[in-house]
Formats: structure tokens, sequence, C-alpha cells
């Protein structure tokens, strides 16, 4: 019985591993990364609320910038520098197809480059079923003045902490 | 006595695997009285459950009526009640009304507590969320643990328990996936839930736990090959495999290799025709596939252990020259011949495929004549195959010079002789299934060709009406022929 009780508990222990490394990227880079502001930008309103979480999209989603990586093969990495203007708003500065060594006030974020957009792992923030219909008003209402706070780690991986539009601070 | 003691006997106690659970303590704690009483108790209750709780009512109330009026003596109204169990009659129903009712009652109250967590998620911290769903699965880990292997005392419930753990694991998987604001691609999270219910499966040697593994993995790989075209995906179907049917040999579980080798067969196919061509693909994976389960099914006849195993394989290796020799029949002329040895995704998948089957037939041949039963089965469906996908590859080689007609035909012909393996068979085997497989396959084939050539509606009818009688007559023939063989038989 002893036997058959370990592979049991060893089981048991890769189920609870498993169950762990689902958001061990996310908590870490939610304890470790620098917080950083973002300004977000419409998405195509149809596909804004589906099911449980409403999709959001950034300003950085498609930065202006010299090096073309609309040119990249879908889903190639792509690193994006960002830095601070006066009012605390983060934005993008240069793209590089590999790391980039940053400077002091410059974070980099990783993404991957979808043809017309870069995705960085922040455009799904799942939303509370009664909080639904309100959020996703405000959010089409406001989708010029919403603003988002995420976490950056040193390997450039995100994780969104808050959804803040106009003065209404949304966490989850 | 001894016969409980025999090889045979465990392995066929353990071929029905979730039944043969309430036994393993007794086997193991040499309780034979136990054992022997169980195994009794458990053939009555097999042969009872054909018999109709209905009959076994009448049969009661008969009883009295017989003894009261000196038909039979009291002994032998209590040899009659105890063979049909009738005393057990009334407790068994009320038993399930009562289980159902509790069952009921659990479920509204589980449903109660969901919608109450679900009201109030957003207010509840995220540790706490994460510890709620964590225990909830370790309580169904636990109590059925408990249930089934420690305390015996309803094993059953206590392994569909610990299945329900790894239920509430996959469920968790998305939990943990929403409350972390993770969106990444849903197969993602059905492979880590295959990963976590086949590790589950080993150390248990649950099979339902394994089914769960295939069937999930299954509907994974399926996702993932709609949803992105990473080329690793090729080898998937060979690694799962390679992770699944170890544990249906350990177990001695048919269901498991059964559904092991349909959702591996079926992946590759479902690949291989995201890869080349729908019909070219169809017309040579699918054969490759049959043929290396039917050596397989040659190989399995000749052990001991996994005899069941062998006709399991047989049939579906006939699924697959079936579907094989359909989709080819068809007269497509869009076919892409000089993809075939170009495509790189196609090949990684049927090149090990014919490579397996070409070893195993090396060994298998020459047992093909030996047993009667096999010989024609197996040279019938090997034909089948043969005449399915050498004529797509000769055409290919030849650079697609040559037309797709001669596909066409071969593949019609292939149909013909698959079907008249099946019907052959069913007779040979006195196995009605076998011979109505044969002919609905014929009457599928046929109904094919008619819709898919143009000719006058007359012809039409007279086909479909000669068809419609000669299927009539085909089953009667066939009844016919087994009550006369059942009839030679015994006398």
């Amino acid at each position: 019985m002893n036997h058959k009780a370990l592979w049991f508990i060893a089981a048991i222990a890769a189920q609870l591993l498993i169950l762990a490394a689902v958001p061990a990227q996310k908590i870490y880079t939610r304890t470790t990364g620098k917080t950083v502001l973002l300004k977000t930008a419409p998405v195509d309103p149809y596909s804004i609320m589906s099911g449980y979480y409403v999709t959001l999209g950034y300003e950085i989603s498609s930065p202006e910038v010299s090096f073309d990586w609309r040119k990249l093969t879908e889903g190639a990495p792509v690193w994006v520098i960002l830095k601070a203007d006066s009012n605390g708003l983060w934005n993008a500065v240069s793209a590089h197809d590999k790391k980039p060594a940053v400077s002091a006030g410059e974070v980099v974020i990783k993404g991957k480059a979808q043809r017309w957009r870069i995705e960085y792992g922040i455009e799904t923030y799942f939303i509370p079923e009664d909080a639904r219909e309100k959020i996703a008003q405000d959010l089409r209402k406001n989708s010029r003045n919403a603003k988002v706070e995420v976490k950056v780690d040193a390997s450039g991986n995100t994780a969104i902490t808050k959804l803040i539009i106009q003065d209404r601070i949304y966490s989850y | 006595m001894a016969f409980y003691k025999s090889q045979l006997f465990k392995n066929t106690l353990l071929l029905t695997g979730f039944c043969a659970d309430k036994y393993n303590k007794d086997y193991r704690t040499g309780d034979y009285d136990r054992l022997k009483r169980h195994i009794i108790e458990e053939e009555t209750m097999r042969k009872n459950s054909k018999i109709s709780n209905r009959f076994r009512e009448l049969l009661k109330q008969e009883i009295q009526i017989w003894q009261t009026d000196g038909v039979i003596s009291t002994e032998q109204s209590a040899v009659i009640s105890q063979k049909y169990q009738l005393d057990q009659m009334r407790k068994e129903s009320s038993h399930l009304m009562i289980s159902a009712i509790y069952i009921i009652g659990a479920v509204l109250i589980g449903g109660g507590v969901i919608s109450f967590v679900a009201a109030h998620w957003e207010t509840i911290p995220v540790f706490v969320k994460v510890s709620m769903i964590v225990a909830f699965m370790l309580v169904g880990h636990f109590i059925g643990y408990y249930l089934w292997q420690i305390s015996g005392a309803n094993a059953r419930l206590g392994h569909a328990m610990v299945l329900l753990g790894t239920l509430v694991f996959g469920a968790n998987i998305g939990l943990m996936a929403q409350i972390f604001h993770i969106k990444s691609n849903f197969y993602n999270g059905f492979f880590a839930w295959a990963i976590g219910a086949i590790i589950m499966a080993y150390a248990l040697q649950s099979a339902p736990n394994a089914a769960l593994a295939v069937l999930v993995w299954f509907i994974g790989f399926c996702g993932g090959l709609f949803d992105s075209q990473e080329q690793i995906f090729a080898f998937y179907p060979f690694i799962a495999a390679a992770v699944f049917l170890p544990f249906a040999y350990f177990n001695r579980s048919g269901f498991v290799f059964a559904a092991s080798m349909l959702a591996t067969g079926i992946a590759i196919v479902i690949h291989t025709i995201e890869g080349a061509d729908f019909f070219i693909s169809s017309g040579v994976t699918a054969p490759g596939i049959a043929l290396l389960l039917l050596a397989t099914a040659i190989l399995l006849k000749r052990t001991a252990d996994f005899g069941a195993f062998s006709s399991i394989s047989m049939v579906i290796a006939a699924i697959f020259i079936a579907f094989g020799a359909y989709i080819s029949s068809f007269h497509s002329y869009d076919m892409r011949f000089t993809e075939l040895f170009t495509e790189r995704l196609w090949l990684i998948q049927a090149i090990p495929v014919y490579l397996l089957a070409l070893a195993a037939w090396l060994f298998a041949f020459k047992y093909v004549l030996a047993d009667f039963q096999v010989r024609w089965i197996s040279m019938g469906l090997l034909a089948a195959c043969v005449l399915v996908t050498a004529p797509i590859l000769i055409t290919a080689a030849s650079m697609g010079l040559s037309d797709s007609f001669w596909c066409v035909v071969s593949a019609n012909v292939a149909c013909v002789i698959l079907a008249a393996t099946l019907v052959a068979n069913g007779f040979l085997l006195l196995d009605r299934r076998v011979f109505w497989a044969g002919v609905l396959f014929s009457a599928l084939v046929i109904t094919s060709r008619f819709l898919e050539y143009e000719t006058e509606l007359l012809t039409k009818a007279v086909v479909f009406v000669t068809c419609g009688i000669i299927l009539i007559l085909a089953g009667v023939g066939f009844e016919n022929y087994l009550k006369r063989r059942r009839i030679a038989n015994e006398s």
C-alpha cells in the first residue's frame, strides 16, 4: 500500500507543479517588475468584449519607429524600448529584433510581431460578471483617456496590474 | 481454487480494469475465500442483469402461489429465491433511489457554492482564490484515494472522485489563467491537463484517468492545428502514442489501447490533410496506419495476454482502410501529386508510419498463413491497402504525368475487395456485425458513386431498387445461414 501511496503523492505533486507553472511568469513579473503606465488605443469595438475579458489595445501596439517591425515573420519576437514622457506615460522610442541594451530611465518590453500590430501579452483583462457591461461601456466612451498600469521585468515580460479610465481605477 | 491463483485469471481481472478494483484488496491479502464469494456474486449479478427486474418481481409473486398450490416445495422455493436473488431486489431499488436523492442534493449544494463563489469572485483576494480551487482539487483526490485504496468501502465512488479531482485540475488550469490574466493558446492548457491526467493514471493504474488524458490530448491537438501551424505538431501523435500505449500494456486496458490508437491515428490523418492534398494524404496515410495496425493485430494474436487487443487493432485497421479507400474513390480533378514527396510536414509523419508498418510486417508475415481466421481477413485488408496506396505513390513518383484516373479505379476496386472481405468474414466467423459492416460499406460506396456521376434518373431508380432488394435478401440469407450453422452445431 505504501508504494502506491508514494506514487499517488508524486502524481498530486506533479499536478500542483503544473498548476504553479501556469502563473509563474506573471507572478515573477508582478513582484520584480518596474511599473509602467501605457496609454490605450481603440480596438475593434466588436471584439472589445469577448466572454469574460476586455480586449485592450495600446499606442505602443503599433509604434511608429524607424525599425520596420511589420516586415518580420508572424510571431517573431520584437523588443521595444519605452521612455516616460512628462505626463508619466511611456511611449515607444525604438524597436529591435534582438534584445537591446537599456540605459537609465528606459524600459524594454518584449512582444510578438503580428503583421499590423505587436502583441505584448497584455491585451486581455479578465473582468467579473457584474462589472463587465459597465467597464466595457466606460472603455468605449473614454477610449482616448484610458491608461493601463503594467509591470515589466528585466526580460521584457509583462503583467497588467490596473486599468485606469479617467480617475476610476479597476484592479482585478 | 487453483484457478484463482492462475496468471490467466489475474490478467482477466486486470483487463476489466475499473471493475476489478474491489478484488484487488482480497487478491493482495490472499483472502481467497472472500474473493471466491465476490466472483460468484458478481457472476450471478451479471446473469441477473440480463433478466429484467420486472421478471424477478413476477417470479417472486408466482413462487408464493406455486408454494401454496404445492407445485414446488419450500426448499425448492428457497433455491429459486437464492438463484435469482429475489430477496435482494427491493434493497437494490431503494438503495438506488436513496443514492439518486443524495446525488441530486450534492449537485444542488455544489451548484449553490459555485454560484456564491462566482458572485463574489472579484472581492476575494488572489491568494484565497488560488487556495480555494487547489483545495477543491485536493479534496477530490484525497477523499477518492481514501475511499478507493485505504478503506475500500466504496471503491467505485473513490475511483470516480479521483477522476473528478483530475477534471477539477483541468478546470483549475483555466481558472489560474483567468486569475492572472493570461491569454495563451488554449491548446497549451489542454496539453498540460493531459500530462497531469496521464501521470495520475500511471500512479494509480487508473484507466479512466488515462482515457481522459487521451481525449484531452486529442482535443488540444485538433484545436492547436486550427490555431497555429507550428511544425512541432507533426511529432506530437508519435510522442502521445509513446506515452499512452505503455499504460495500455502495463494495465491490460483494451479501452485505453483503442482510444490511443484511434486518437493518434486520426491525429496523424488530420495533420497530413493540413499539409498535403486531402485526397492524397488520406489515400496514403490512412492505409499506412491500417497496415501498421493490421500487422500489430496479427502479432498480438500470438501473445497470451493481449489476445483481446488483437481484435481491437483489427477493427481500427478496418476503419482506417475503409476511410482511406472511400475518400480516394472520389474522382477529384484537383489532386496535387507533385507535392507528395516535397511536403516536409507530411513526410515527417508518413515515413515513420510506413517504416513501423514495414518492420511489423517483417515479423507478422509468417503468421498470416498459419491462422485460418486471420488469413483471409488480413489478406483482404492488405490487398485493399495496396490497391489504394500504390497507384497514388506511382503517379506521384512519375511526376504526375499520368492521370489520377487509375488511382480512382484502383481505390474503387479496393472498396469492393474490402466489402467482400468483411462479408466473407461475417460468414466465416458467424459474426453479424462484421457482415453488416461489409454490406453497409458497399451500400455507401454504391450510393456515393451514383450520386457522384451524372446518370439518368431511371438508371438511379433501377440501381437503388436493386440494391435495396439485394440488401434485404443478403440479410435474410445471412440470418438463415446463422440459424443453420447453429442447428448443425447443436446436433
